[in-house]
């Protein structure tokens, strides 16, 4: 043969060469996956010296504003002529950086590009492990502070991880609302299992990340030779109002405007506690103690940042378990309706370690009531009166709420065996409850309660959400793998009501705050003459700040019932 | 030289995070890659799993390198190549060519009968020839012939200078012409 006829025919058999385009389509899936899955912001080992283009964009462009949108025009353009380096450098960018913003604009073009909803979310949470990973790095570049370098510093550190877990929750907020709308969609069942399975794993990681950090941001203030912040048996007052401004700023979380206000008034109030010196500690021990102390003054600044952090964290916590729940739901109610049984054995283990988990936080509910209980019990404040109406007005709606949900829930229980007697009894035990709250919500409508009413109905959540979590056993235990949205109702029943009691208790230990201020209050005035002059002034000057500061403060509580009722009627709704 | 420079912007494009970009990348280059692996391997499955893995892992080098990919088509066919040898080194097997029934899996089933049955003599032809030649000179003739690399190209994926490879093109021909007049 000749040489110039074999070549033709080497020419001709790639045409003729097939490619199975079923194998094809699922190989490019399985890359693509790969592609989205891999942290496109990984640590990049950004070589300070980049092209000469990388950093004149980085001086010249980055100190005018960039907009999001603009700056991924500007680097896609840049990036047919020259290297890399300039994505680079943003990919490895952290929060406080210039380059920041347009690595925040750059990943939300990746969703707007992506089509799917599926593979938004899949983006949407590999943007919040990237949050956290950068918080990470910001705290192990800050590892060795130094004592005497100037709380200036702490406070760009902290703000700098409040942006980051800002965006961190409101990456899951986004993906919670994805993970609703894709419930709601009839078809594309397969798809929808994964990425909920895919959410309810990767929150359960997020949430590790999440304790880890907030035990790093602990572990760094007690360098700074401030008492430990963690498991306080008491929230200190710092906290105590820090919360108060969380519920403030839910609404307005977009502009960071309204929480720098907020914060602007609180630093003043808080300024004022710190002259009294009413014991920042753990224990919140009432110090009589009137000196003030320019030691603690300080001290409070920095325990006022990590504060801030923490309570950050907790929201982010909060946004991690909401989104674990959510998650959660929409994978049972589409396992619910497969036809695969493994799929819904997966459902009933996931179901088993949520159960875990709910446990665990009634347990940590039912301690932290103690730990208040014995408190107030020192203190001797239970029959304190205190207001707590908007509360008494969310009880009675979540209570015909629940009624309804119970009631429903019982007919169809009624069609089960014979062992559902025993759930209807506990049935009829937690609306019995609810008609206790509702009386008592319709006596005391406007009037004070003490704060011993107020223990007593935080301690009754934590037993009712272990009822829900007795019941969703219940149904796990049936022969046959059915109701499982049932369960799953109950489930998110149970955490409600751990989550009401934590709120719950959280009010009762601003109460006892306050009525320790007011005590306070009340020796300084007896302990008048045993002061010298020059503390006099300052401590009539601390009375009118104490009496400011209570107004505020209750200004701040009525507005944070508010806040909280809107949240838990949205809740129900 | 325009497809060089839309290659260097899918790439570009799909570390800054652009998915679709990758995906394009992926189907303009997944049959060349796959039957430039086939031809090797002798097997469509094996195949299979090489194009998807070459892919991948050209994917990862590109996403975790810092220098700019200039050539990513002949960094797919660098990558695809050393899975092959890989395959060879691991399976210990020897080269044998496709056995008979195996050309059915390769040929395109919608061509008509005719057309079918003349690719499947060619590429018996083919491969009778291509087997007797040493590993090296096969691929040369290969990525020459088959895939139409230029020789620059063909470089850049055998690391090698563009004279070695001009030489070795030659002296693959040369035997190929012999094993050729035998047929």
């Amino acid at each position: 043969m000749r040489f110039s006829s074999y070549k033709s025919k080497l020419n001709s058999i790639d045409k003729s060469f097939s490619v199975n385009d079923d194998w094809k389509n699922k190989a490019r899936d399985k890359v693509l996956a790969e592609v989205r899955s891999s942290s496109v912001w990984k640590q990049a080992d950004v070589s300070k010296a980049s092209s000469n283009f990388g950093s004149v964009f980085n001086m010249v462009l980055a100190r005018h504003v960039l907009k999001p949108v603009l700056a991924i025009f500007v680097i896609f353009s840049l990036i047919s002529y020259t290297s890399v380096a300039t994505v680079q450098a943003a990919r490895a960018s952290l929060p406080g950086d210039t380059l920041y913003s347009v690595k925040l604009g750059i990943e939300k073009a990746q969703v707007g590009l992506t089509f799917s909803e599926t593979k938004k979310t899949e983006l949407e949470m590999s943007f919040a492990t990237t949050r956290l990973e950068e918080v990470n790095e910001i705290i192990n570049k800050n590892d060795q502070p130094e004592e005497d370098q100037g709380i200036i510093e702490n406070q760009e550190l902290a703000q700098d991880i409040e942006q980051a877990i800002q965006q961190f929750n409101s990456d899951l907020d986004s993906v919670q609302k994805r993970l609703e709308k894709l419930e709601h969609q009839e078809d594309s069942g397969e798809d929808v299992l994964e990425i909920s399975k895919l959410v309810n794993e990767k929150t359960e990681e997020l949430e590790e990340d999440l304790l880890v950090i907030k035990e790093k941001i602990a572990e760094n203030s007690s360098d700074a030779d401030v008492g430990e912040i963690q498991d306080t048996p008491i929230v200190s007052e710092q906290e105590a109002l820090d919360l108060e401004e969380e519920f403030q700023s839910i609404e307005p979380e977009e502009e960071g405007s309204t929480k720098e206000d907020s914060e602007d008034s609180i630093d003043d109030a808080e300024g004022g506690l710190a002259d009294v010196d009413l014991g920042t500690e753990a224990g919140g021990q009432v110090n009589n103690d009137n000196e003030i102390d320019q030691e603690d003054v300080d001290d409070d600044s920095t325990l006022e940042e990590t504060d801030t952090i923490l309570g950050s964290i907790e929201s982010a916590l909060e946004a991690v378990g909401d989104t674990n729940t959510k998650s959660l739901e929409v994978f049972v109610e589409k396992a619910s309706v497969s036809d695969d049984d493994a799929v819904k054995k997966e459902a009933v283990e996931k179901i088993e370690k949520k159960i875990e988990k709910i446990e665990k936080d009634i347990i940590e509910a039912e301690e932290k009531i103690e730990q208040v209980k014995a408190d107030a019990d020192e203190e001797g404040v239970e029959s304190v009166e205190v207001e707590v109406s908007g509360d008494d007005q969310d009880t009675t709606q979540e209570a015909q709420d629940q009624d309804t949900e119970q009631s429903n829930i019982e007919l169809e229980q009624d069609s089960a065996q014979a062992e559902s007697e025993n759930v209807k009894s506990t049935d009829l035990e937690v609306s019995g409850d609810d008609q206790d709250t509702t009386q008592e919500a319709q006596d005391q409508d406007a009037e004070l309660e003490t704060i011993g009413d107020a223990i007593e109905k935080a301690e009754e959540k934590p037993k009712q959400a272990q009822d829900a979590i007795d019941e969703v056993k219940q149904i796990l235990s049936e022969e046959s793998i059915d109701h499982l949205d049932e369960a799953m109702e109950k489930i998110i029943q149970a955490n409600d009501f751990v989550k009401e009691a934590d709120d719950d208790i959280k009010d009762v230990e601003i109460e006892i705050i306050k009525s320790q201020i007011e005590s306070t209050e009340e020796d300084i005035e007896d302990q008048d003459t045993e002061v010298d002059g020059s503390s006099t002034s300052g401590i009539d000057n601390s009375e009118d700040i104490i009496d400011e500061n209570d107004q505020s403060t209750q200004d701040n509580e009525s507005l944070s019932d508010q806040g909280v009722g809107n949240a838990e009627e949205q809740e129900i709704s | 030289m325009s497809e060089k420079l839309n290659d260097k912007f899918l790439v570009a494009s799909s570390i800054a995070g652009d998915e679709d970009a990758f995906g394009k990348l992926y189907d303009k280059y997944v049959d060349r890659i796959y039957r430039f692996v086939v031809m090797r391997v002798s097997s469509t499955q094996e195949a299979q799993d090489l194009t998807a893995e070459t892919f991948l892992k050209t994917w990862q080098y590109i996403s975790k390198s810092h220098k700019q990919i200039d050539e990513f088509k002949a960094l797919l066919y660098r990558v695809a190549r050393n899975l092959v040898i890989d395959y060879y080194r691991s399976s210990k097997r020897e080269l044998t060519g496709f056995e008979d029934d195996q050309l059915e899996g390769l040929v395109d089933l919608s061509l008509d009968l005719e057309s079918q049955a003349q690719t499947k003599d060619d590429l018996r032809i083919v491969f009778r020839a291509l087997d007797q030649l040493p590993e090296d000179y096969k691929e040369i003739i290969i990525l020459r012939y088959v895939q139409d690399l230029s020789i620059k190209e063909i470089a850049s994926v055998q690391s090698k200078t563009s004279g070695a490879v001009r030489v070795a093109l030659h002296r693959a021909v040369k035997q190929l012409k012999n094993i050729l007049k035998n047929f």
